[in-house]
């Protein structure tokens, strides 16, 4: 089973991604509305997530800043930015601030799928 | 929805021309449905009354607002099927959903404004109203229908002086 955790301001975002990931097979959903509540997620789960889906305009903590600091101390666990911002400098940033992939939205679940396979495959060596 | 004076030349159109694209990407791509837009004008008085608006406003190099403005009975059922599920308009939920639905179009548009942008999270406006443009920036009407009946893109950005963008 998938432990998943989505970071999106938007409560609907998270359930469009929610309904989109679940047909990839079972999963378990953690969720945060900015960055500063999902570091208290990632601090308090019992388990590590197989990765985080993080949108980048939030209240709070922006999705740049929340990035830079998991991987302050996190350099392993899958980052994917989920958002709409699509300029080539943004995607840039957020690699270099530590994102595994990136999604732009708006997407189809296929393309959503596609970016969380591809990102898992490379996360995990083959035969791991 | 009948305001029709033409654009006049010195409306920017390469900063309402994206939000066609992205009004029509959006809605396809995250709820299924097809849109027609119709030919843009430039705002002016009397203002078309709304009872659901979502609302982005832009700085950067450029600065202004992109309002995704709906009637009660067509924003019911655009967000429900945004959402998948049928939402109480007046909601946290409901105001959620309109206010990601903004955030997308604008959000998809900016990509394509040539411009170095950033937008705000949203803000919501419910119950009837009408959206007032502010006297520096020109407003844009994008019209637009789709099956559940018409929307309106209004565009109110312009370029800081100075920067180079807009293509």
């Amino acid at each position: 089973m998938l432990n998943i955790l989505l970071v999106d301001d938007s409560k609907t975002m998270r359930a469009v991604q929610r309904r989109a990931l679940e047909t990839m097979g079972p999963c378990s959903f953690s969720e945060a509305g900015d960055g500063e509540e999902a570091l208290s997620v990632i601090g308090t789960a019992g388990a590590p997530f197989d990765f985080i889906m993080i949108d980048w305009n939030m209240p709070k903590m922006d999705g740049l800043t929340l990035v830079k600091k998991i991987r302050e101390t996190n350099k392993t666990t899958p980052l994917i930015m989920c958002t709409t911002e699509a300029e080539k400098s943004r995607v840039v940033e957020a690699i270099k601030a530590g994102v595994n992939n990136y999604a732009i939205k708006p997407f189809t679940p296929e393309t959503l799928i596609d970016r969380v396979k591809q990102t898992l495959a490379k996360a995990k060596p083959a035969g791991a | 929805m009948s305001e029709s004076a033409t654009i006049k030349p010195q409306v920017n159109q390469s900063l309402f021309l994206p939000f066609f694209e992205s009004t029509r990407e959006v809605l396809s791509m995250m709820a299924g449905i097809e849109v027609k837009v119709g030919k843009p004008y430039k705002k002016r008085p009397p203002f078309n009354y709304y009872d659901v608006t979502g609302q982005i406003n832009f700085y950067g190099d450029v600065v202004g607002v992109a309002s995704v403005c709906m009637l009660g009975d067509t924003a019911d059922q655009i967000i429900e099927r945004f959402a998948c599920t049928k939402l109480e308009r007046g909601t946290g939920e409901y105001t959620d959903a309109v206010g990601e639905l903004a955030n997308m179009i604008s959000g998809s548009a900016k990509k394509n404004l040539g411009v170095n942008a950033s937008i705000t999270t949203p803000n919501v406006i419910l119950g009837r109203h009408t959206v007032v443009p502010s006297s520096a920036v020109p407003c844009v009407v994008i019209p637009g229908s789709c099956p559940f009946g018409e929307f309106a893109i209004e565009v109110s950005i312009k370029l800081v002086s100075g920067s180079s963008g807009g293509r």
